[in-house]
């Protein structure tokens, strides 16, 4: 009798850490993380800089710089424990079955390659392609993602393609190979407005067409308005509010969601002032002791300096860390 | 007019010889190709566009760093070239900047009190003690801690940074401050605090904005008056509240729709235009945005469109708008 295996979501992260040795000691930048995504989900990974959104997609992938190391908690691609991978095994993954698309496309191509020969190198690499094949699929790959004349194109040298369209070739090297997870960090964060929404586009189209999982991190909380259905925001190394886009959106839990949102200048605002949230993110190498907003918390009480809360779930998918969670989300917010 | 604008521009160009790639040969980039404008005192302009349009072009010409190729600009009716001595030094007091990036801007090997007080020195009647004075009374204003000055640019955060250049702005009791990018790179929350607090300076102060960004909510959201710039020119140009009812230019429409909003439900940021802005080096003939624009017709290509009063203070550039 065949035993059929228990199905394993894509991706899981559980109580993930990332800490960096500094000559000022440990910054302890991603500290304990848990998320899971599956095939054709777009979770969006938002949170200011330094809160370790970027840190913790560089850890899924195995590429942390030499100075930080992962201290703690598991990655598991398709219940697959990464540690426990050969260096060889993962990079079989890195670039075929799980991509980034990087955020600066124009220092992300190497100059002295034709775009061409760059995105038809994974497939030469992991597919086993020949060159004339691969580059011939090139082509197609980048028709996909509506560059013109992708025969002519595929000749040319990063320098003679504009900024958008070197982001569109990124997204086309990130295909070649099927891949099951994209990791979108800022895809579009150097490119014009009008561009932006191009990206976006051909992004979501290719995510749809290929089934694959999607993160993208941002610090634009509109971008994942737009893009993804399930959302986390972090801060100060850990996620405090996770759970379906929309109802975060319309409903944020979390003290330091409702900042963020209500911080933004939404179009036909008639407000005189911006609501703020003072003060700044705590020193990374020292998080306070308890609950890490606690500092800056306009909703505060004695217990939050204690202890950190733990993730409370207050509706079906939608987990929030903080000590009044359940109050707040009771009712009376959003006033 | 009612009020003595603090800055006009007139009809103002900034031409650049520049190498063609490949060749010898120069070609003339028209980096701002005949802007007008004018700043009234206590308001915010507002300046969009995307990048190469000579957004910051036009700021430099505006603070008087890049002479004008034609045109004129004029600091409280005068003409920048025929500034008397004195007047000079008044213009150059009073129109202040605070850059985009607080970590480039703030000079790493001097200390607080020598940053804020550097544009006093233009101020000759000011002694050292009144000097220091108005450091601590601008420090105070921007929100820093007192007893700061003797500290160096690398002991505080981005947002206190930019904190700093604003109040090394606002130390002349300037009447002018060129924003270019000012907020971009800070954080949804520190950036909050910042917009608010410029406000909080204009109400105070009754300081003058030239407010130049990308990023189209916090410039809507900071303006009186919202220009909005395509390869050189003012393509349309109304009052804030007028702008938001009546986007009439196609490109002014295709910005803001391009725009995602923080609302799940809102179906903005899709795509209106294909394509990216054209080289500056090479624009195309007749509007300069009819290669992307969805509803051009044959006349776009060939006549170039005239800035015109279509409603009250509402001037746009396009041959399909009557």
């Amino acid at each position: 009798m065949e035993i059929r295996p228990a199905r394993h979501p894509l991706l899981e992260v559980n109580d993930l850490a990332v800490h960096f040795e500094t000559s000022r000691g440990v910054v302890r930048a991603v500290d304990g993380v848990s998320f899971s995504l599956g095939r054709n989900e777009r979770l969006g990974l938002v949170g200011e800089s330094g809160c370790g959104k970027t840190v913790t997609t560089r850890a899924i992938m195995r590429q942390i710089p030499p100075s930080g190391r992962i201290a703690g908690g598991r990655v598991l691609w398709k219940g697959k424990d990464m540690a426990a991978m050969s260096g060889r095994q993962i990079r079989r993954l890195r670039g075929a079955e799980m991509v980034v698309v990087p955020q600066d496309p124009m220092t992300s191509l190497n100059p002295v390659f034709t775009v061409g020969n760059q995105v038809a190198e994974p497939m030469m690499s992991h597919l086993g392609y020949r060159r004339s094949k691969a580059i011939r699929e090139a082509a197609r790959y980048l028709n996909r993602v509506r560059i013109p004349q992708a025969e002519r194109r595929i000749g040319q040298f990063p320098f003679e393609f504009s900024g958008g369209m070197r982001q569109r070739a990124l997204i086309a090297m990130g295909l070649t190979c099927d891949p099951q997870l994209i990791i979108a960090d800022e895809p579009t964060t150097a490119l014009d407005m009008t561009v932006q929404s191009q990206i976006l586009e051909v992004l979501s189209e290719e995510q749809r067409r290929t089934g694959a999982g999607l993160i993208l991190v941002t610090h634009d909380l509109s971008l994942i308005a737009k893009m993804c259905e399930r959302m986390a925001v972090m801060y100060a190394g850990r996620i405090v509010e996770h759970g379906p886009t929309r109802e975060i959106f319309r409903k944020p839990v979390h003290p330091y969601t409702e900042a963020l949102l209500r911080s933004l200048p939404v179009p036909g605002d008639d407000r005189k002032r911006l609501y703020s949230i003072e003060g700044q993110p705590p020193d990374p190498l020292a998080w306070p002791g308890g609950c890490r907003f606690e500092p800056r918390c306009p909703h505060a009480v004695a217990d939050c300096a204690e202890a950190y809360p733990d993730a409370d779930e207050v509706a079906g998918g939608h987990q929030v860390t903080c000590w009044i969670a359940r109050s707040r989300a009771g009712g009376g917010i959003g006033a | 007019m009612s009020e003595q604008a603090v800055i006009e521009v007139d009809r103002a160009a900034k031409h650049f010889l520049t190498k063609e790639p490949g060749s010898y040969r120069k070609v003339r980039l028209k980096a701002v190709d005949g802007v007008s404008l004018s700043i009234k005192p206590g308001t915010t302009f507002g300046l969009v566009g995307e990048s190469g349009c000579g957004k910051s072009t036009l700021a430099k010409l505006i603070l008087g760093l890049e002479p004008l190729t034609s045109g004129d600009i004029r600091f409280r009716g005068v003409s920048l070239v025929e500034l008397s001595r004195e007047q000079n030094r008044e213009y150059r007091t009073s129109v202040q900047a605070v850059p985009q990036d607080p970590f480039d801007s703030l000079n790493p090997r001097m200390r607080v009190l020598e940053i804020v007080a550097e544009p006093l020195r233009q101020v000759s009647e000011l002694t050292a003690d009144d000097r220091r004075r108005r450091v601590a009374e601008a420090l105070e204003m921007v929100g820093l801690p007192p007893g700061i000055e003797r500290l160096y640019p690398h002991e505080f955060s981005g947002g206190q940074r930019q904190r700093i250049a604003i109040a090394r702005a606002i130390s002349t009791r300037s009447t002018l401050i060129v924003l270019d990018e000012a907020t971009s790179a800070l954080d949804v929350s520190i950036r909050a605090q910042i917009v608010n607090l410029l406000s909080d300076i204009r109400d105070q102060l009754g300081t003058s904005y030239f407010v130049i960004s990308h990023d189209l909510h916090v410039v809507e959201f900071m303006s009186d008056v919202v220009a909005v710039m395509y390869l050189g020119k003012i393509v349309e140009m109304a009052p804030k509240t007028e702008l938001r009812d009546q986007r009439l230019h196609p490109y002014t429409q295709a910005l803001f729709d391009a725009i995602p909003q923080p609302d799940p439900d809102d179906p903005k940021g899709e795509a209106m235009v294909e394509g990216e802005p054209p080289d500056p080096a090479h624009p195309p003939a007749g509007c300069a945005f009819h290669p992307r624009c969805p509803l051009a017709v044959e006349r776009c290509a060939e006549d170039v469109p005239l800035l015109r009063e279509v409603r009250p203070d509402h001037v746009v550039a396009c041959h399909l708008v009557d």
